[in-house]
């Protein structure tokens, strides 16, 4: 792929004694579409904002290009952000809020015009160039945010949960929308967001970050079929994740019985994390499973059905086209390829993730 | 540059500081010298005090605003809180002419609402004296209760008090239950707000007063008018530790109610 | 619904407000357009300062003790009839019916020098309803009156310009600080604003007066002193103490609500400090200025202590006219004239910075 863009060194932040960022080292491509992925307070904003310079970290170093920009305050980066909320200014309408960073330049008007013009036609706000922002939908603020962001000719776009606050049928249009312009301008995206699903549809690397570490950095595919810790397994996606023990190469023990697997290059006896997609579980009549237990609960999700299934003292989550009704005797099987190995880790922000109520608030 | 504007902030702060502060300590600081002209200091003394809390017209000043104070901020808060109410639930085009009406006294200068009223006690043939500034007082602060009710009204959910007489509270129960509780904020920044109005209040007590009825402004005017009295610079001296200390108990109430607000959001959070 | 019942709860109010707040009104109103005949009729007498007054066989000499020597002429004028009034624009007592001296409220007002004594037995008001108290006030050949109006707002102004000038800044200063730092100094700030409106004027008067403690200070320097009070600058310094809190703290208010991701997106747009504060902090600030504008320009307008304890007479404002035509001369309808002519002209003030307020409003859903 292509160079290096941005480099992030053993980034410390401290906030009231308390360590937001642990130490991240992080490097975008040009042109790349990057997701910075995690839960509420994981660190993922305040990443972003080091590199918008809003934040100075409190040890590490940022380089731009190779540049090592730390002390550059926002205004002289060639980065522009798409903030939470938007952050349109009230007191402008749609033209001048575009126009906002030319007018800094004290660009020639007609260049503005043309130049706002081609914005509006880009994101499709033609025609609501004297409207206030303030009466605009969610969609339309959002756009705006966009087209004022890019106007500029930044290097980097970086986007802090900017599709948060729409309806999710808009925020599937934007999500291909965004992922177009990206394209279309060939620039660097920067994107935050806790939604797993958002960051796979888009992106060409996600982070998967928490606790303010990176837990993972790699493709969607990689990150959904071969998470690195239980943390990542959970959050991408609802999983199965089991005690167990490595008996040698390509050997698992777990759940009281013994599995062939694909994995090696684990201590003899090692005791690890079997992660199992649900949808990877096969349901099968009780004498053909390799492990047997009682439907606890089904519920029907549309394309599947989910269901709950009791296998000695353990809830397995099973997702299949196939319902067998609450109480019966089923068996599971499931091919050694979907037998994914992890170590066990001591470190919290890398054990699973329980999603709590208030999951998706702001951080700092 | 960076440095330059945080020394500019520095000494730009403390200049106005001074500015705001200066006279109020000149007269503490005077309030205790011995000597009546300020040309000279002639000691330390108490004798002002003294003579300030054996000057009857004073202490009958005080004791005229502070009943004036209470009775008026007490009937102002319920009149103002039950019509709050009453507005809160009224059409558009009521509301507004009601809300309008409401403003006049707080828009108005305070001279108008002062000689207005004047003109209607002497139109009424109501003596003027404790009746009339009890009145005046009553009327420009029920406005500042219905502006602190209102704004709480509106942020309650609309459903309070259809759910509280849904689940078989009568009308006033319901109200006194579900409502009340919910504006009680606002019905305590109104009542606070009526006192320092009425206390602070000058110009329109000085039009509906009668004879020999002072309160504390009227009289700090009729004697600064007169020239300086030292006994003056010992009240100035105590009502101001009153107001600081006034203010420093509310403050910190307010923001011991702001931390367990903010621990109560807190405690969710984990939950 | 029960609810439907509910806007009853404002009737005591509706009331209450259209006696003490409606009523009020049209009165001035209907006054600033009569005109009270009988005020030409009244038989004028003057007392000379110097006078002794003898009542019920006591002898009280105006000026020294003109207290007691008024309460003797008050029930003298009682039992038989003449009423006391103004004498060459000092302050004294009100005329109107004889009946109503008893009522009159300036007794208290001690500084006196000349009577008049005005006998209106003639019971009979020929009210008039006429429109010369307005042309009295606008009168070419006696500007003196609406002279006055122009140094109010002369003086309004520039105090509300001072005010703006000293305030933005501090404001400004102070919501910038970190929160805890914050919320005590802006304490220390509005502190003075609560104490007593006179008490702060008064203190003025201690400064500025000829034994002041500027001019003690000069003597003590060995400099000559200086004649401060009762000055056009003595009001002025007066009227920005009183009022630059009121300043301020609206400003401040308005810049605290602004959100810091605007400005973040102001330097994220290349915008520098300045540039920022010029193209969004300021803008966004205005509602606040636009009410701060008001709560010192009304109040600095239609004041009349300030002037009074520091102007003196010849730097006379509005206010002091006003007050002066109720509680002096009695000429209730040239009063109530001068106060419709005050109200219209802050109503129209009102409406204009409202139209600001309101946008502060519709802002306040994104702002917050």
């Amino acid at each position: 792929m292509s160079k290096e863009l941005i480099n992030l060194k053993d980034i410390v932040m401290t906030f009231d004694g308390e360590d937001i960022l642990k130490s991240i080292n992080l490097t975008v491509k040009d042109e790349e579409f990057l997701t910075l992925l995690g839960p509420s307070g994981c660190g993922k904003t305040t990443t972003l904002r080091i590199i918008g310079g809003f934040l100075t970290p409190t040890s590490g170093d940022v380089y731009f290009d190779g540049k090592r920009i730390n002390d550059l305050p926002p205004y002289k980066r060639n980065v522009n952000t798409v903030f939470q909320k938007y952050a349109l200014f009230p007191h402008l309408n749609v033209y001048e809020n575009i126009a906002f960073g030319l007018r800094l330049k004290k660009v020639k008007e007609p260049e503005v015009k043309a130049r706002v013009e081609k914005m509006l036609k880009m994101v499709n706000l033609e025609g609501f160039e004297k409207r206030s922002p303030e009466l605009l939908s969610g969609g339309q603020q959002q756009r705006v945010a966009i087209a004022r962001a890019l106007i500029n000719h930044p290097k980097v776009l970086l986007l802090d949960e900017p599709l948060g606050a729409l309806d999710l049928k808009l925020r599937k249009e934007m999500q291909l929308e965004l992922k177009k312009i990206q394209r279309q301008l060939g620039i660097t995206f920067i994107y935050v967001t806790h939604d797993q699903e958002e960051a796979l549809t888009m992106s060409d690397t996600v982070v998967v970050m928490n606790g303010g570490l990176i837990q993972q950095i790699g493709t969607p595919q990689d990150i959904y079929n071969e998470p690195a810790n239980a943390f990542v397994a959970d959050f991408i996606g609802a999983s199965n994740i089991i005690d167990g023990v490595m008996v040698r190469d390509f050997t698992v023990d777990f759940m009281g019985h013994r599995f062939e697997c694909v994995d090696k290059g684990f201590a003899e006896n090692e005791p690890i994390d079997v992660v199992i997609r649900p949808e990877d579980f096969k349901l099968v009549k009780p004498e053909e499973g390799m492990l047997s237990g009682r439907v606890e609960s089904v519920i029907f999700k549309g394309v599947h059905y989910e269901s709950c299934v009791r296998v000695g003292e353990r809830d397995l989550l099973v997702h299949s086209t196939v319902c067998e009704p609450v109480g019966s005797e089923v068996g599971l099987s499931v091919i050694p390829f979907d037998i994914h190995i992890m170590h066990k880790s001591t470190d919290p922000a890398s054990q699973a993730f329980h999603y709590d109520e208030e999951g998706q608030e702001d951080e700092t | 540059m960076k440095s330059f504007w945080k020394a500019f902030k520095g000494i730009y702060s403390i200049l106005i500081f001074i500015f705001l502060y200066a006279p109020i300590v000149v007269l503490m600081v005077y309030s205790f010298n011995a000597n009546k002209s300020r040309g000279s200091w002639g000691g330390f003394s108490l004798k002002w005090y003294a003579k300030l809390f054996s000057n009857a017209d004073i202490l009958d000043a005080l004791k005229n605003t502070l009943i004036i104070t209470a009775l008026a901020a007490i009937i102002a808060t319920i009149i103002g809180t039950v019509s709050a109410i009453g507005i809160h639930y009224m059409g558009t085009r009521m509301k507004s002419l009601f809300l309008n009406v409401n403003y006049l006294p707080v828009m108005n200068p305070d001279i108008v609402t002062g000689i207005s009223l004047l003109l209607l006690f002497l139109f009424l043939g109501i003596k003027l004296g404790y009746v009339s500034l009890l009145l005046a007082h009553i009327t420009f602060n029920i406005p500042y209760v219905i502006i602190s009710v209102l704004p709480k009204l509106r942020q309650m959910n609309t459903h309070t008090l259809e759910a509280a007489m849904d689940l078989g509270a009568p009308p006033i129960t319901a109200f006194m239950k579900a409502v009340l509780p919910e504006i009680w904020p606002g019905v305590i920044t109104g009542f606070l707000l009526a006192i320092t109005m009425s206390i602070d209040d000058f110009v329109i007590s000085f039009f509906t007063t009668g004879p020999g009825i002072n309160t504390l402004s009227i009289y700090i005017y009729s004697q600064a008018k007169k020239g300086i009295k030292p006994e003056i610079n010992a009240l100035s001296a105590i009502m101001f530790i009153v107001v600081l200390v006034l203010l420093l108990i509310v403050n910190r109430r307010d923001t011991a109610d702001e931390r367990k607000e903010s621990k109560k959001v807190q405690h969710r959070r984990m939950n | 619904m029960k609810l439907k019942k509910a806007p009853l709860l404002s009737l005591p109010y509706a009331v209450f407000a259209l006696i003490f707040i409606v009523a009020p009104l049209i009165l001035i109103l209907f006054y600033s357009i009569t005109f009270d005949q009988e005020l030409d009729n009244g038989t004028v007498f003057t007392i000379p300062a110097e006078t002794v007054v003898t009542v019920d066989g006591k002898d009280y000499q105006m000026k020294e003790d003109t207290g007691a020597a008024l309460d003797g002429v008050l029930s003298f004028a009682l039992r038989e009839g003449p009423v006391l009034s103004s004498s060459a624009g000092d302050v004294t007592l009100e005329s109107a019916a004889s009946a109503k001296v008893a009522d009159s409220t300036t007794v208290r007002d001690e500084e006196i020098g000349n009577f008049l004594l005005i006998r209106s037995n003639n019971k009979n008001h020929a009210k008039q309803i006429t429109l010369r108290n307005f042309f009295r006030f606008f009168d070419k050949n006696n500007p003196q009156y609406f002279k006055t109006l122009l140094r109010s707002l002369y003086l309004a102004l520039v105090s509300t310009v001072i005010c703006l000038i000293l305030g933005y800044p501090m404001a400004f200063i102070l919501s910038r600080l970190p929160s805890r730092v914050r919320s005590t100094l802006t304490f220390l700030f509005i502190l003075p604003m609560w104490m007593n409106f006179l008490l702060r004027t008064y203190a003025w008067m201690t400064i500025l007066e000829n034994t002041g403690l500027v001019n003690s200070l000069l003597k003590l320097l060995g400099l000559p002193t200086v004649s401060l009070m009762y000055s056009q600058g003595a009001v002025i310094l007066g009227m920005v103490y009183n009022f630059l809190p009121f300043m301020i703290l609206p400003i401040y208010n308005q810049l605290i609500r602004i959100d810091a991701s605007l400005i973040n997106a102001s330097d994220d747009l290349g915008a520098n400090k300045v540039q920022t504060f010029l193209r969004v902090v300021f803008p966004l600030s205005f509602p606040g200025v636009m009410s701060g504008i008001t709560m010192t320009f009304m109040p600095a307008v239609t004041t009349f202590v300030i002037s009074k304890l520091l102007g003196g007479g010849q730097n006379a404002l509005i206010g002091d006219l006003i007050e002066q035509q109720f509680k002096t001369a009695g000429d209730w309808g040239f009063g109530s004239a001068i106060s419709v002519i005050v109200m219209i002209l802050m109503l129209l003030a009102m409406s204009f910075v409202s139209r600001y307020e309101r946008q502060s409003y519709e802002s306040g859903g994104v702002l917050n």
